[in-house]
């Protein structure tokens, strides 16, 4: 993740750690096992309960009792199937929105990285805000009011030399000698910086 | 710069970013509880269902009497199939309309052997037939001699003494089955109250220290950002162990190490250009140039002052 790549919106970098988001799952996991196990079990012990009666109270018709029998033991276990099947629809449900969440997260992290990407090599060009539902607002925040104040830091001393500069040709210094030289040094920083800060 | 200074986690910081590890919590939270709460209805269906199934099953277990000292005078009434008094049936009869006597024609059997004639119906003749009995091929009659009164005998103290210990088992154990329904029902709703608290309260605490581990680098970040906000280019340094965003935050280093690159570089261009000035001795030219390289020595004090703190 968040490697440099101009076409980098790619599903693995909606994930900001796999590691962090599978131990988020197998969490989410354990405690929905743990809660629909329980429960499930609780309520079919009761309707085993409510089933083992009914058949001790049909022991003297066995014909009926085998068939009714059946079908309450049907009845439980379609009871395990449905706590299993909400066990599996939590975590789903609980795993997917923690990738939409990630994503919320991820892409202004990837946009900030961007940024400092540019950084990296001296460039400060202009910060665009944060797409509406985006987290991490304050942060970037932050990020924006460093990166337009180093900039103006970086615009003042550029037209402060570009100023010197222009004061200096007027003033009659040489071009050809190593003053000169020194001047046209200075000249280009200037015109490297403006291409920078633009 | 690459040092790390061993901050460790304290509970009292957890939430570094209250707007973003909230509202992350609160939707993982929100969504459980929406997912929980149908569940829970079910099962509390279900589990009221089996419960009520269960005890109506248990209350129709019939427990055996308790016998009586002396013989009751009235004999313990019948019981049907469907555990309606057979006398109650017996009775259902007689409160029926009974017909006065007085509207019963006096029919003489031997005049008319047939039924009495209904009003209003055509009387239908009916072939007669004639029997002849022979009883010399029957068996004879057993002759019943009573010699006394029958009375019923009265039950043994033994007798008594075990059927009230069977009625006093069978009510016992009809009790406790009661009870041990009713209890699992309660503890299916104990259980079922616990396990929505736990999901919860483990989503809530699960999801900020998860959340704490990306807010603490971004943290951790912003407060360099504020710093170069200032014009302080401070040393950087590491994560701390378990820290998320790793990857990110290498990506902040290289940029801080840009930018104070670039900061160097227009330290090192205004000391060239103060130089030129002083060697050209611009300031004495015009006033302009002499403002403009005051101008200068001020923002190199700036910069030479922001970085000092990188050394």
């Amino acid at each position: 993740m968040f490697k440099k790549n101009k076409h980098g919106r790619k599903i693995s970098n909606y994930l900001i750690d796999k590691k962090l988001q599978l131990r988020y799952v197998i969490f989410v996991t354990a405690l929905s096992a743990v809660i629909c196990g329980t429960l499930g079990f609780l309520i079919w012990q009761q309707a085993d309960v409510a089933t083992n009666i009914i058949r001790e109270q049909l022991a003297d018709a066995p014909g009926m009792a085998d068939e009714v029998i059946r079908s309450l033991k049907s009845e439980d276990q379609n009871l395990i199937l449905t706590m299993v099947a909400s066990g599996v629809a939590l975590v789903v449900v609980l795993s997917l929105l923690l990738v939409v969440m990630t994503h919320k997260v991820a892409g202004p992290l990837f946009k900030v990285t961007l940024y400092l990407d540019k950084m990296r090599d001296g460039r400060l060009d202009t910060v665009w805000p944060l797409r509406k539902g985006d987290m991490l607002q304050s942060f970037y925040t932050k990020f924006s009011a460093m990166h337009t104040s180093v900039k103006a830091r970086h615009v003042e001393t550029n037209e402060t030399l570009k100023a010197f500069v222009e004061l200096a040709e007027a003033a009659g210094i040489e071009e050809s000698g190593d003053q000169g030289h020194r001047l046209e040094e200075l000249r280009k920083h200037c015109d490297q910086r403006s291409e920078a800060l633009s | 710069m690459a040092n790390n200074k061993g901050y460790k986690r304290s509970w009292k910081n957890y939430l570094l970013d209250p707007s973003y590890q909230l509202r992350f919590t609160l939707t993982m939270l929100a969504v459980a509880a929406g997912l929980m709460a149908p569940l829970g209805w079910w099962v509390s269906q279900k589990a009221t269902t089996a419960t009520e199934v269960a005890l109506n099953q248990i209350d129709e277990i019939r427990c055996p009497e308790v016998l009586s000292a002396t013989p009751s005078a009235v004999a313990p009434t019948p019981t049907s199939a469907d555990g309606e008094d057979v006398e109650d049936l017996l009775n259902e009869d007689a409160s029926e309309e009974r017909i006065p006597e007085e509207a019963i024609p006096d029919v003489d059997p031997s005049e008319d052997p047939v039924e009495p004639t209904v009003e209003g119906a055509e009387r239908r003749e009916r072939p007669s037939i004639e029997v002849s009995i022979d009883d010399s091929e029957m068996p004879a009659a057993s002759e019943v001699v009573v010699v006394g009164e029958i009375e019923e005998r009265p039950p043994t103290t033994e007798e008594i003494q075990k059927s009230k210990v069977a009625h006093d088992t069978c009510m016992a154990d009809v009790a406790a089955r009661r009870d041990s329904v009713q209890g699992r029902k309660s503890l299916i709703t104990l259980v079922m109250l616990i396990s929505g608290v736990v999901l919860l309260l483990g989503l809530a605490v699960y999801g900020i220290k998860t959340t704490h581990r990306v807010a603490g680098p971004l943290f951790k970040v912003g407060l360099y950002l504020k710093k170069l906000e200032n014009n302080i280019y401070d040393t950087v340094y590491n994560l701390r162990k378990g820290d998320q965003l790793v990857e990110f935050y290498d990506h902040f280093k290289d940029a801080h190490a840009g930018v104070t690159k670039m900061q160097e570089e227009d330290r090192d261009r205004l000391k060239d250009a103060i130089k030129l000035a002083r060697e050209a001795d611009l300031a004495a030219k015009s006033e302009e140039l002499a403002a403009s390289i005051a101008e200068l020595e001020r923002l190199l004090a700036e910069k030479e002052e922001s970085l000092v703190q990188e050394k």
